[in-house]
């Protein structure tokens, strides 16, 4: 198809263990769209962070990676240092799950924010400084001058989850993976990061790896849901669906799990 | 029976360069025997100054706390009473709560009360406390490395249960842990508050957490408390308008629920001094009366809002 942007199929991966190689992934396909918002579900050690590392080679050491991916109709090749790169950042970016570890204490907001956006995009400095304060503003940060002149410990995690999301974005990457990005989270200010992901979607085509532990987040967000157990992706769905008619039992033990506590009467 | 008792509580903390900032701004609640009451809001909204209090950690502004009708002093450089030793905590982050240099025995070993016996008594004492918790025995001669962050949080439980509490204040107790081992730690510390017949004074962001586990909510807001009331009812029938954005917050499984609603502007600077209802600037429903710091009123189910108040309440 044409606007398929990341194309992943029959990935595996294994780490190094004491005992031989360890299998983390096997079989994995995925395909993600221009402007849609995928999702993977799974709880923790089933495999969906390890994908995401995979995409970005972020793998630790010694792992084996089979399988093609595909982005944007070339084929990956993480042997390619120089390639791999430039894609960091500008083709693919990552949100990662905690934004205080994501973010370094001692720098100012605007040294990093601006910090890749000169070297990806050869911006100027007040190109940079003019482009970081525009993307404060699509991430809805109140007073992004003064954010600029501050350091992390001064905003709460809300804000700067939506700091990380921005620098994220600066290299105006096509891809975006978040990775369990509200998980640490209040419950309103995951609601705002979903909104504002759902906006970034529709106004500027970004495509969106959606990877969290809890289907709800998906139910109105994703477009298409992946669920992952054991390092294999049971069940591959429209999001909705899978979670009207959930075919797999694994897919909707997650659900009945959560039905019991998170389902409000409304 | 009424255990831990919290009435009027203030902190205050002051920074450099912030003034005074009032975190916790006259809050009263009760912790029974049995019973777990959950503490649920935002962060920065106070929930931890609070819980540092009512483990006698660190002194209030103001208020007072009782344990058993027993005044709590907090912590100095004395030794613990003998009574207050009933209050004990689990934190946050397991990896940092435990020594990572001494075995899990020796730290269960120092919470064991004196008129258990002498060492092999003790001892024995100890790993049942492991045991209690789901854990093996042969836990015990390991260093806190050797585990998973649930196992962790478990042990930090067995060493809190060790000293025989009435009340348990747990601040936070899972959210460092993977969403798996969340499950298991909010089961055994729910098996255990029933089994022991003590208190638990549960505090989370996590609304669904809380409705699992707890009997009675509280939600707090820059430092109110502005909704309490048997869990279900309040889950069911919220009448404060934070607590039905919060419940709105939650995202539904539903395809057809559309994107959780988000709660409009960013929780206000708990340092900035405020008149009226903490609410009022997020409130979709705020009206004049809003000016006028409304008080917690109900019986059961208390609610500090005007738009609850009856007509007269209103007028005034």
């Amino acid at each position: 198809m044409s606007d398929e942007l990341l194309a992943v199929e029959h990935l595996a991966v294994s780490l190094p263990g004491p005992d031989g190689p360890v299998p983390v992934l096997n079989d994995v396909s995925l395909t993600v769209r221009r402007g849609q918002i995928v999702g993977i579900a799974g709880e923790s050690g089933s495999g969906k962070s390890m994908t995401a590392r995979t995409l970005l080679d972020l793998l630790p050491a010694g792992a084996e990676v089979s399988g093609t991916l595909r982005f944007d109709g070339a084929e990956l090749d993480h042997r390619d240092r120089k390639a791999m790169h430039a894609l960091r950042g500008h083709g693919i970016a990552m949100v990662f799950q905690d934004p205080t570890a994501a973010l370094h204490p001692m720098l100012s907001i605007g040294r990093q924010l601006t910090e890749h956006t000169r070297v990806h995009l050869g911006l100027t400095r007040t190109q940079a400084k003019a482009q970081a304060v525009e993307l404060l503003e699509q991430v809805r940060l109140p007073d992004p001058e003064r954010a600029l002149r501050s350091y992390p410990h001064q905003f709460s995690g809300g804000q700067l989850q939506r700091i990380a999301i921005a620098s994220a974005l600066a290299a105006r990457p096509r891809l975006l993976i978040a990775d369990e990005p509200t998980t640490a989270l209040d419950v309103t200010v995951q609601a705002g990061i979903l909104a504002l992901l759902d906006s970034l979607r529709s106004e500027f085509e970004l495509s969106v790896l959606f990877i969290t532990h809890d289907l709800g987040v998906l139910a109105s967000l994703a477009t298409h849901t992946c669920v992952f157990q054991n390092g294999r992706v049971v069940e591959s769905a429209p999001t909705a669906q899978l979670l009207r008619s959930p075919g797999h039992p694994y897919t909707r033990a997650l659900l009945a799990e959560r039905a019991e506590t998170a389902e409000v009467p409304r | 029976m009424t255990l831990l008792e919290l009435t009027d509580i203030a902190v205050e903390h002051r920074a450099p360069g912030r003034g005074r900032v009032r975190a916790v701004d006259g809050v009263s609640l009760d912790v029974r025997s049995g019973e777990i009451v959950g503490l649920v809001g935002e962060s920065g909204c106070g929930k931890s100054s609070l819980a540092r209090v009512a483990a006698g950690l660190s002194a209030p502004t103001g208020g007072d706390v009782r344990l058993r009708g027993e005044h709590v002093t907090p912590l100095g450089r004395r030794r613990r009473r003998r009574a207050e030793i009933g209050l004990q905590m689990v934190f946050q982050n397991p990896y940092s709560s435990l020594n990572p240099r001494r075995t899990v025995l020796s730290q269960l070993l120092d919470g064991v009360p004196p008129d258990v016996g002498r060492g092999p008594e003790r001892e024995r004492y100890a790993l049942d406390q492991l045991t209690r918790v789901g854990l093996d025995e042969s836990a015990a001669t390991r260093f806190p490395h050797q585990f998973s962050g649930g196992q962790l949080q478990r042990i930090a439980i067995a060493r809190a249960l060790a000293a025989r509490p009435h009340v348990l204040i747990a601040d936070e107790p899972v959210t460092a842990l993977d969403v798996s081992s969340q499950a298991q730690v909010v089961d055994v510390l729910s098996q255990l508050v029933r089994g022991l017949d003590v208190g638990m004074l549960f505090i989370s962001h996590d609304l669904a957490l809380v409705r699992r586990l707890a009997d009675v909510t509280a939600v707090m807001y820059l430092g109110r408390i502005v909704e309490t009331g048997p869990t279900e009812r309040l889950w069911r029938e919220p009448k404060h308008p934070y607590t039905r954005a919060l419940i709105d917050a939650i995202p539904s499984a539903d395809p057809d629920a559309g994107l959780p609603r988000a709660l409009a502007g960013e929780v206000g600077d708990p340092a900035a001094v405020r008149t009226g209802c903490r609410f009022r600037a997020r409130c979709p429903q705020a009206f004049a009366a809003c000016a006028e710091e409304p008080e917690l009123a109900g019986e059961d189910h208390t609610v500090a809002c005007w738009l609850e108040a009856d007509d007269t309440g209103r007028a005034a």
